[in-house]
């Protein structure tokens, strides 16, 4: 029933502006159906001139450790030097909330710039994550395919059930073995029909997979565990990094080779993480690879997710965003996003 | 009601329901079908019917008007109809009762079938005389043995690699293919056959698979009751895993022997739903039987041929190549054939020709004992010289045929015997030219024989029996006569062919000559370039009014080598002169020797964009016959004149208003709006919303490649001209254009040092795009200092921004369904090299090059944009997402496909020209399936179908009749052969066909009688045929109606691809079963087609039957959802589903 009422309601936006839909995709709604009903034509139409951009953001110590707590206050934002102001503030997996000059309000509440309100029977549904993993199984992963999946297995059982999880897997094409559900089961079953392939396009995949996860609302990530090295995209690393920044979907990477072995698919892995406020992952036994994946789980429970309305900026090239932290404690602390985006033609 | 067509004969009655005016509202109805709205025509029968007033007419009238349509709900209808004729009108009641039998035949009901046959054979004196076999029989194939698989179909196909489409009847000749083509490979050092990766895990699989079939026990079921049990150890002890934790929520299982885990993981064992089972405390159960394969003659029969026999049938099958290979050979023969074969030939001797005869066998025929030769009793003598035996003994000749000259004789007969046409096979089959051309071809030796190779090695033989010009009626067209072939082989330009030709040819008299010359170099392993050549200018010739002179044929060959992949933009307007031709050849030579690199890639980059633009408004009509000449020769004229930079912008500027004039466009329009509005086509107001979809789509891919539109540089360049005689200069205007420029992304900046030094190719490219992000226009003309003629050349600056605005035009146009690429990588059109490795590419076909370099910054383009639709293509073909495993089939045949879905605008077509076809392929299927009951009609038939279909599929056909399984056995002929045959038989027995052909028939006449020019079959190849730029050296779309070509190595692998000539006549068929409006296929076909690639399920590259399959599995997802949105906006809920084939 929550989820019709949220469909209808966010049916009758794409009526009027797809720019509000991002923008609440951004707050961490659930995933709508991928083929919705018909529209009702009576639902009301908003006509809202406002974009909102999401940044997920990790704040670690010098050893790596996720620092949790913090406040909306605690961070500044700047894009192209011009500073911004938070709209709505979260952390892990909790529900985030609107930011005011009153204080905070529930997300299931419109922000007060749309001047809109969400029916308050779905304000208990924008929480937790979706959580795209990409699983190789290119000729590269036969040896270790099971160990693999083994490890992912443990990854989606141990998240939060307030996740969302799908399973894709790649060689020379995308398969998808489960579409992102709630359910943890069925991603399971998916993990466990894949099939051992052959050549590794990883990064046309790994666009792909971005285009699924641009389509649905909410928090979402997307998790590479790849063997590497690519050979046969068409497409460049940074052309998919460059598209994930500007989606903003973080990307980690956990690559099952050593960090040297290949170093252009290393220098691709890390730039493409650092791009868009992932990790990567270097890890070739398979223990390795389980802490990789405990790591992202725990970075997923331990981020924030900040958004906010841009200033009025010229620029409609690519614009750099910035965030600190603004106590002169936290100084020492690393803070790490998405480092910009381009907005949308 | 009393009713004209009662006095009318039955079948002649119900060609009148849909022609003759009737009562008022059913004709109000039939009217409105014929005025273009047949949707509206169903509702209104729809409506007639469920009125408590319909009578026999109406009930009759909606019936047959279904069936035209091809709609499921005929049977229905027809049984109505049936109903209320009863008793009240036997002679219509006989007819409705006919069609009623036809119609469930065609759509598979079996049930309704038998019970109207059943009743005609009791009301009809002159029933069907195979009525009685067809009540009688079962759907139980005559199968010769059974042999077991240990463990399921589903985990078998999947470990064997085979299609899980596939019915039982194809797994051991699938399998045996897959173990031939990918089973084996030659060890390091010995050449000895050591097994593939692929067939160690088959067997280990095989082995896994018994230890779980003993696991399961007689009743064939796995079982464990409790997740602490020594079942559960058992159970995974075989599977390779293990517990973690204890049984219950907390319970995991991890892999602790990995080859057994990937090996239960790759077969799909529920590993899943076991741990499930284990957490949550319940039983867990999964079945677990053999799988039973048929097995063609029975196992005594192929033992007798292994290497080494063994328990299983299967491991004895997997672990011998040869008994695999013999096995698909045998069993893709004409039946009677292979049967004839066995009995003749003894198992291991067969053994040994068995690649000929998987190769070469497909047109292979004996009847009644007797062999059947291309050429038939003319061509007899030739024969049995050649094999030297006598065609009365089918068996004995074609062993001779498979044994002799190491194949090349059973090459050639395979060759032979797919010549069409009268003209080519009163030519190719005259008993001495049969002797004589195989002389040419069999040469003095015959090592190596054609079937050597995995997959055949020349699609030659076939080329040439298939595509010389036969057009006049009369012997073979020799473009030029015979004086420039000689001088080819006499003075060899491009190097020597033979030496013996090159000796004989100065003694050439005749085209037979000529032809003998072409039939020795097919089995020349090297590639036969004469050939290509040869039908490379006989294509072009083809369409021409006048034929080439000699001399421009002379040239033409000449020209091949360098310029050969061009000559498709001759073909494609076939009224050029001589005279623009030469002076294209001179414009791509001279454009070649431009010193100057950059300036060399851009003015060819510009002149390919303008001419791949001209083509295209000549393909559309945009610039007609007339102003073909003149508009191409001025384009052309520019190019001469490019000795620096301005005169390439010149070059460019300059041909846009030539093309826009010749496109009679308003000088003053917006030069880049008018052009994509005349390369999308003229459309009416009722395709309007889909037209401007499209140009949307075109608009965004080229705003995402961040190019500047052709307005802006124009207008700057004007500026700037105005600029040198005085004006000030506006700094707005330029600082628009670098904007757009400065805001390419640039990825591999980004790129390390290392990286960087990696990327040696592409340079140039690099330096082209950085030229354009470095140039600064309002410095430049501060440098130029006042200088008019400074000032002015400052516009050279702006030739490659205008190349690539140019160029990403026809990508845009181009752009298959999704386009990722062009999405993804904003430099995409930028990065086209035009030039290539040492710039010897620039006249090539388009290459797709770069892919796999993660250091790269993407894929690009290489080469000439003549073959850009298919390059395009072929990229995207890996951002396709199939629905099941991936397809094999896809790298030559996809791109074809959707080459086929996005060059063609349906724009004008009418829903009559989507009836006309839907009514061929209704017409040829329901002839079909009357002769799965009626001898006399078969026979009939059989020499149609024997001129296009293969002996062995013809031989399915009747198999799947003779079990009674009419629906599946025309599914053995394509959508293609369907429309071929319907034609062809209505040329020929038009009139003996009135009665067997009703309703389609009455309804194609009316089409004709309407407009004999529309409704034609040349016109119906151009709207919904396929382009064919190898076999047909040109983009128009055609139907060619050539055999399907086997899969084919190298430079023709892609010929399979465009043989295939199925997809838009099915859509076209699909479109008007639906009702669907025309105005809507421009953007349904592109989408059906994508999805139709996407869910084909391919076990190797002669799989076309996976194709088709895969068009009727979308045409069925299609008719669901027509069916449901029919529903949602009907009041009375929704259509009852019926099943239907189209």
């Amino acid at each position: 029933m929550v989820q019709r009422m949220l469909d209808r309601w966010m049916r009758s936006l794409t009526r009027g502006s797809g720019v509000l839909l991002i923008a609440l995709g951004a707050l961490g709604l659930p995933a709508i159906a991928q083929d919705p009903p018909e529209l009702d034509e009576s639902a009301a139409l908003f006509e809202v001139d406002v974009d909102l951009v999401m940044l997920n953001i990790a704040v670690t110590d010098q050893r790596g450790r996720y620092i949790r707590d913090l406040k909306p206050t605690d961070f500044r934002i700047t894009e192209d030097g011009i500073e911004q102001a938070v709209a709505s503030f979260g952390e892990g997996n909790a529900a985030p909330r609107w930011i005011t000059q009153a204080g905070t309000r529930p997300i299931g509440e419109a922000p007060p710039e749309a001047r809109i309100a969400l029916p308050e029977s779905i304000a208990g549904q924008v929480v937790g994550t979706n959580v795209y993993v990409l699983f190789d199984t290119s000729n590269f992963m036969y040896r270790s395919l099971v160990y693999a999946e083994d490890a992912i297995a443990d990854f989606i059982r141990g998240l939060d059930q307030a996740d969302s999880v799908a399973v894709y897997s790649f060689s020379r094409n995308l398969t998808r073995h489960a579409a992102l559900s709630a359910t943890h089961d069925d991603a399971l079953r998916g993990l466990r029909r894949s099939v051992a392939g052959d050549e590794t396009a990883l990064y046309n995949c790994l666009l792909l997979t971005l285009r699924d996860a641009a389509k649905v609302s909410g928090r979402k990530v997307i998790i590479v565990f790849s063997n590497g090295p690519d050979n046969a995209s068409a497409v460049s690393p940074d052309d998919v990094g460059a598209i994930a920044e500007d989606e903003g979907v973080p990307i980690y990477v956990i690559s099952t080779r050593e960090l040297n072995r290949d170093k252009i698919s290393s220098n691709a892995f890390r730039r493409i993480t650092a791009r868009t406020g992932g990790k990567a992952y270097f890890a070739k036994t398979w223990q390795r690879q389980s802490e990789a994946f405990v790591e992202i789980r725990e970075e997923l429970a331990s981020s924030y997710t900040l958004t906010y309305y841009p200033q009025t900026n010229p620029n409609r090239g690519w614009r750099s965003i910035q965030v600190e932290l603004t106590s002169p404690d936290h100084q020492r602390y690393r803070v790490r996003t998405r480092a910009g985006y381009r907005p949308k033609l | 009601m009393s009713v004209r067509i009662s006095f009318l004969p039955p079948l002649i009655g119900l060609a009148c329901l849909s022609l003759a005016p009737l009562s008022g509202t059913v004709d109000e109805a039939l009217r409105l079908e014929r005025s273009g709205s047949p949707r509206e025509a169903r509702q209104a029968l729809d409506r007639l019917v469920e009125s408590s007033a319909a009578d026999t007419e109406t009930l009759a009238a909606r019936a047959a008007f279904l069936d035209r349509y091809g709609d499921g709900a005929a049977i229905a209808a027809y049984s109505a109809a049936l109903a209320a004729a009863e008793g009240e009108d036997s002679d219509l009641a006989l007819a409705l009762r006919r069609r009623l039998a036809i119609s469930s035949l065609v759509h598979g009901d079996t049930a309704a079938a038998k019970r109207a046959l059943e009743a005609l054979r009791s009301e009809d004196d002159a029933a069907w005389d195979g009525i009685e076999a067809m009540v009688a029989a079962t759907e139980t194939a005559d199968i010769d043995e059974w042999v077991d698989v240990p463990g399921t179909l589903n985990s078998f196909q999947r470990m064997a690699a085979l299609s899980t489409d596939m019915g039982i009847g194809e797994i051991l000749p699938s399998l045996g293919r897959t173990i031939f083509t990918g089973g084996y490979h030659a060890a390091r050092g010995t050449g000895a056959l050591e097994p593939t990766e692929y067939l160690k895990l088959l067997k280990q699989y095989l082995t896994q698979a018994r230890e779980l079939a003993t696991f399961a026990g007689s009743d064939y079921s796995i079982e464990v009751a409790e997740c602490e049990s020594a079942e559960t150890a058992q159970l995974l002890k075989i599977i390779g895993y293990r517990l973690r934790g204890e049984c219950g929520p907390a319970a995991v299982l991890e892999t602790v022997n990995p080859s057994r885990a990937f090996l239960a993981i790759d077969s799909a064992f529920p590993l899943a739903d076991l741990e499930l089972a284990f957490r949550r405390g319940e039983p867990f159960r999964t079945a677990f039987g053999p799988t039973r394969l048929p097995l063609l003659f029975g196992k005594e029969y192929w033992l007798g041929a292994a290497r080494r026999s063994q328990d299983s049938f299967v491991d004895t099958f997997i672990d011998d190549p040869g008994l695999a290979r013999l096995y698909v050979a045998m069993s893709n023969l004409h039946r009677p054939t292979a049967i004839a074969l066995r009995d003749t030939v003894p198992v291991e001797r067969l053994k040994g020709y068995a690649p000929v005869l998987d190769f070469f066998g497909a047109m292979f025929e004996v009847r009644d004992g007797a062999a059947v030769v291309p050429g038939g009793a003319r061509a007899r003598p030739g024969w049995e010289k050649l094999t030297g035996a006598r065609i009365s003994d089918g068996g004995r000749f074609f062993q001779q045929l498979i044994e002799l000259d190491d194949g090349w004789l059973a090459s050639y007969y395979d060759a032979m015997a797919r010549v069409q046409g009268d003209a080519a096979r009163a030519y190719f089959l005259d008993p001495g030219r049969i002797e004589r051309f195989y002389a040419a071809v069999r040469g003095k030796v015959t090592s190596p024989g054609p079937a050597r190779p995995i997959f055949r090695a020349s699609a030659d033989l076939l080329l040439l029996s298939t595509r010389v010009d036969f057009s006049s009626g009369g012997p073979p067209r020799i473009p030029g006569g015979i004086q420039p072939w000689k001088d080819l082989f006499i003075e060899h330009p491009h190097g020597k062919y033979d030496g013996k030709l090159t000796a004989s040819a100065s003694g050439w008299n005749d085209a037979d000559d000529v032809i003998e010359a072409m039939f020795a170099l097919c089995r020349k392993v090297i590639e036969n370039e004469p050939l290509r050549i040869f039908l490379a200018i006989s294509d072009v010739e083809r369409n021409r009014a006048e034929p080439f002179s000699p001399a421009m044929v002379d040239r033409l060959i000449r020209a091949y080598p360098r310029f050969g992949e061009q000559f498709a933009l001759y073909n494609d307007s076939p009224s050029l002169s001589e005279e623009t031709i030469g002076a294209h050849l001179d414009a791509m030579r001279d454009l070649s020797k431009i010193g100057n690199i950059p300036r060399r890639a851009n003015a060819i980059g510009m002149l390919q964009a303008q001419l791949g633009i001209w083509q295209v408004l000549r393909r559309n009509g945009a610039i007609p016959d007339a102003r073909a000449d003149a508009s191409m020769n001025a384009l052309l004229s520019l190019s001469l004149a490019t000795n620096d930079r301005q005169d390439v912008f010149e070059l460019g500027r300059d041909g846009v208003r030539s093309l826009l004039e010749a496109a009679g466009r308003d000088p003053d329009e917006s030069p880049q709006a008018a052009l994509i509005d005349l390369l999308v086509g003229e459309a009416s107001a009722s395709e309007a919303t889909t037209r401007r979809d499209i140009v949307d789509g075109m608009n965004q891919l080229l705003a995402l490649q961040r190019l500047v539109d052709l307005d802006t540089i124009f207008d700057l360049a004007d500026h700037l001209e105005r600029v040198s005689r005085g004006e000030a200069f506006n700094v707005a205007m330029a600082n628009r254009l670098s904007a757009s420029i400065s805001d390419i992304r640039l990825p591999r900046s980004l790129l390390s040092v290392e990286e960087a030094n990696a990327m040696a190719q592409g340079r140039w490219v690099e330096r082209h795009v950085q030229r354009q992000r470095s140039l600064n226009l309002r410095r430049a003309v501060d440098r130029a200092q006042g200088s008019p003629g400074k000032l002015l050349a400052i516009r050279g600056e702006l030739a490659p921004i205008l190349r690539d605005s140019l160029v990403g035009i026809l990508y845009a146009l181009y752009a298959p369904p999704g386009a990722e690429l062009i999405r993804a990588n904003p430099l995409f059109v930028r990065s086209h090299d035009f030039l290539g490795p040492e710039g010897k590419f620039s006249w090539s076909r388009t290459r797709v090059h770069a892919t796999g370099w993660p250091n790269s910054g993407g894929g690009r383009l290489v080469g000439s944009l003549m073959s850009l639709p298919y390059a395009l293509a072929s990229i995207e073909q890996n951002f396709m997402i199939p629905t099941e495993r991936q397809a094999l089939i896809w790298q030559d045949l996809a791109p074809q496909m959707l080459l086929g879905a996005t060059m063609p605008r349906w724009w004008g077509v009418e829903s009559a020209d989507l009836h006309y076809v839907g009514l061929h392929l209704r017409l040829a299927r329901s002839l079909l399936a009357q002769s799965a009951v009626d001898s006399g009609l078969a026979t009939q038939l059989r020499p149609f179908l024997r001129a296009r279909v293969e002996p062995s599929r013809i031989w399915k056909i009747r198999d799947h009749f003779g079990q009674g399984r009419v629906r599946e056995g025309l599914a053995v002929m394509t959508p293609a052969e369907l429309f071929d045959l319907a034609h062809r038989l209505r040329a020929a027995e038009g009139g003996a066909l009135v009665e067997t052909g009703e309703p389609f028939l009455a309804a194609i006449q009316e089409l004709e009688g309407r407009d004999a020019e529309r409704f034609s079959e040349r016109r119906i190849a151009r709207q919904f045929g396929m382009p064919h730029p190898r076999l047909a050296h040109s983009y128009r779309l055609e139907l060619l109606n050539v055999p399907l070509f086997p899969t084919l190595m190298g430079y023709s692998s892609r010929i399979l691809a465009e043989s295939w000539e199925s997809n838009n006549l099915f859509w076209a068929a699909l479109s008007d079963e639906l009702h669907i409006a025309p105005t809507r296929l421009s953007a349904l076909i592109p989408e059906w087609t994508q999805r139709t690639l996407e869910r084909i399920f391919a076990t190797h590259l002669d799989d076309w039957p996976a194709l088709w399959r895969s068009l009727r599995m979308i045409a069925d997802q299609v008719r669901d959802e027509s069916r449901q949105r029919t529903a949602r906006s009907s009041p009375s809920g929704p259509a009852t589903p019926t099943a239907v084939v189209n």
